[in-house]
């Protein structure tokens, strides 16, 4: 996806997310891009979750790309496992969407399930309520009904977690140098001190591989035909990347920014949310280390993933089209 | 849809009368990659003897030529470079479709051809077109090799320091750069026919104002190459002396005193665009590794994968960029910092991986080569801009972090 769409598409939802729009998903027509035949435009949804990062909110934003293309009931979301243990089925899932459901996907391990809201149980949780509802499931309720799941549904969330981590992880390195810009001890910027800078460097390192793994994935058809070790990886690399970036900045900003009143908090705690749906970092690590080993969906001898061929087609040909 | 980058016009393309040529102007990247792979399964036999892991260093390079030359011949190895400069057209992705093709087969890399990413693409940019026209075939097909002389004992990561003088005279009715001094850590010089060498032709004080890029025939008279054993055992870092070595004006590369200029563009290629060849031996060795895994932890093997993809999109984005004719600027930076911390990470996985197998005298050849590039990791954070100078970089030019 092009830098350019990115930048239009976070300023648009910055407007929308600082107005009073009472739904900024329905303003920004979330549905509609979902919906859209075109591919750019669909993927538009990502850049929606990536600026939705940037102030620590939640809306249904995760639920709504996961459930595109799926025949969905009108108040439905999408609830993800926990944990994903593959032993047995996990049974507290995080529900992403707005108060008034009816219905919810779940899905495990690719076979999803529709649950009426009634028959779930919320369950008490540190996490702020206005980030994730957790919800109990009656492992006798999973039934799984293939007709009306993609089975994709996991492999879209995870991509809009990521995205949302990634516009998270801008916010949290943005407003670090902002504060070492400015703060100054022994009569000097904090960002004078080299120790500092290089902290720093090493956040925006981490963020730029977050942003190119997360442009690469998005770069087909995601909505549609996600790749699901793609998804896998770009989550897992999110999860890590945010654990990273949320230390450095903390670090950068000193006792102040392990203050409630200040930002980073918000946006640390929202990212451990984001990591924590759709599989943790490590549970992803895990899962994909055992493709890996029995060589499924993947060759292990060169696990490439991503080809050059085509990215640079699309790329290219892409530019050239731009350039008439 | 021709690419971006000195593609030849169809009617060149038809004179030429070549598969490969056409490919290339159709510009469909799947054609092209199905094409040299289907090269490759015919050719594999004459292949197999050129993929072979070659601990010895004359031998890996003089196998490494060899592979230059079967690639030029068959027209794979001059894609991606300039018709006028004896090439086929196309862009770098072309190259490193070529390469990433030849990695996954098993190919232990290209040796001190590593360098045609690195130089070529200055030669090519800013070199006197009539001077790299004569010289460039030969690169391309192995016969000649070049070295890139920057560093000196004074001059590491402040390479404005450099010493070595390039003073302008007359001599015989020419004008020359007549150069004086000494290059150290210059990788694979012992087996370069040419380098690029830094000097200076300003003053001291002018700092990196007064630099200049000379393209210089290390067979002059004048210039000794002295071997440097390595603490891996092998020997591809030379120190290099100039002592009064006359250089055509026309092998300044770029105009006098932009030196510094190019170099950094340079820097670009080494510690940017390479990284896609670079990620592509990674993963090979990474497969390598999982074959032998049954007692690792799959964690770590998922850990090790996820990086891996992080720094592939790093490297894909750069090569695209260059092939649209960007600029990677001090973005580099940023490919350099990924690319060295996963060098070091997983050559430490394999070494557990491996077990005994690496860091310590080895068996097989494969074993010895695995073992040089396991300490070698060890020091892809000092050579090419230390990662101090990479992280000084992203701070004050990216970040725009300044006291």
């Amino acid at each position: 996806m092009s830098e350019a769409l990115y930048a239009e598409v976070r300023e648009a939802v910055g407007r929308l997310l600082s107005s009073s729009a009472s739904d900024p998903l329905a303003a920004f027509g979330l549905a509609d891009l979902l919906a859209s035949g075109d591919v750019v435009e669909r993927n538009a949804a990502f850049a929606f979750a990536e600026a939705q990062g940037r102030v620590g909110t939640t809306t249904g934003v995760i639920s709504a790309i996961a459930l595109a293309g799926v025949d969905a009931p009108e108040s439905s979301a999408y609830a993800h496992p926990l944990s994903a243990r593959s032993s047995s089925p996990p049974l507290l899932y995080g529900l992403l969407g707005s108060e008034d459901l009816t219905d919810v996907l779940v899905e495990d391990r690719g076979r999803p399930s529709w649950l009426n809201v009634r028959a779930l149980s919320v369950c008490p949780s540190p996490l702020d309520p206005d980030y994730l509802r957790v919800v109990k499931v009656d492992p006798r309720l999973h039934g799984g009904d293939e007709t009306r799941g993609s089975g994709l549904t996991a492999s879209r969330a995870r991509l809009a977690c990521a995205a949302e981590t990634l516009g998270a992880c801008e916010t949290m390195l943005a407003d670090a140098i902002r504060y070492a810009s400015e703060r100054r001890q022994f009569g000097a910027r904090l960002v004078s001190f080299q120790a500092v800078a290089h902290l720093l460097a090493w956040g925006a390192t981490e963020v730029h591989q977050l942003r190119a793994l997360l442009d690469v994935s998005l770069d087909g058809d995601a909505i549609r035909s996600p790749n699901p070790m793609q998804a896998m990886a770009t989550k897992s690399l999110a999860g890590r990347v945010s654990r990273r970036v949320a230390q450095i900045t903390l670090q950068a900003t000193g006792g102040m920014g392990f203050t409630w009143e200040y930002s980073h908090n918000a946006l640390h705690r929202r990212v451990l949310t984001l990591d924590a749906v759709g599989g943790g970092a490590e549970a992803l690590n895990l899962e994909l280390g055992r493709r890996l080993r029995a060589s499924v969906e993947i060759d292990s001898a060169y696990p490439a993933l991503i080809s050059l061929e085509a990215l640079a087609e699309a790329r290219l040909n892409g530019d050239l089209a731009r350039r008439g | 849809m021709s690419m971006p980058i000195s593609a030849p016009s169809p009617a060149e393309a038809a004179a030429e009368g070549d598969t490969v040529d056409s490919l290339i102007v159709d510009g469909a990247l799947a054609e092209f990659g199905e094409e040299f792979r289907g090269w490759a399964d015919a050719n594999e036999a004459r292949l197999a003897p050129l993929m072979l892991p070659c601990p010895e260093f004359d031998e890996r390079v003089a196998v490494a030529r060899q592979m230059r030359r079967v690639l030029f011949d068959a027209g794979w190895g001059r894609c991606g470079w300039p018709v006028q400069f004896g090439g086929l057209g196309g862009s770098i992705v072309h190259r490193q479709l070529v390469h990433e093709e030849l990695t996954r087969r098993g190919w232990p890399g290209p040796a001190n051809f590593e360098h045609l990413e690195i130089i070529a693409p200055i030669l090519v940019r800013y070199g006197d077109p009539d001077f790299v026209a004569e010289i460039f075939p030969s690169f391309l097909s192995g016969d000649e090799a070049w070295a890139q002389g920057f560093s000196e004992a004074e001059a590491g990561s402040d390479l404005a320091s450099i010493r070595t003088a390039g003073h302008v005279r007359e001599a015989e009715g020419e004008t020359h750069v007549v150069v004086t001094g000494r290059k150290l850590w210059t990788s694979w010089a012992v087996w370069a026919r040419r380098a690029l060498v830094l000097v200076r032709t300003g003053s001291p004080e002018e700092r990196h104002r007064g630099l200049t890029l000379l393209a210089v025939d290390l067979t002059e008279p004048g210039i000794a190459v002295h071997r440097i054993r390595q603490a891996n055992g092998t020997d591809e870092l030379a120190e290099v002396t100039f002592d009064d070595v006359r250089v055509p004006l026309r092998q300044v590369i770029g105009g006098l005193g932009n030196g510094w200029q190019i170099a950094l563009t340079l820097l670009g290629y080494e510690r940017g665009t390479l990284a896609w060849s670079r990620q592509s031996h990674f993963l090979a060795r990474f497969g390598q590794g999982i074959a032998a895994s049954e007692s690792a932890d799959e964690r770590d093997l998922g850990r090790m994968f996820v990086d891996l993809m992080g720094l592939r999109s790093v490297a894909a984005y750069a090569v695209i960029g260059e092939a649209s004719g960007g600029d990677l600027g001090p973005g580099a930076a940023f490919v350099k910092l990924l690319m060295t911390r996963n060098e070091q990470d997983l050559y430490e996985l394999l070494a557990r991986l491996h077990g005994a197998r690496a860091g310590v005298h080895p068996g097989s050849a494969d074993d010895e080569l695995l073992s040089q590039e396991y300490l070698f990791s060890k020091i892809v954070t000092i050579y090419g801009g230390s990662r101090e100078m990479q992280l000084t970089t992203v701070a004050r030019q990216i970040l725009g972090l300044r006291g």
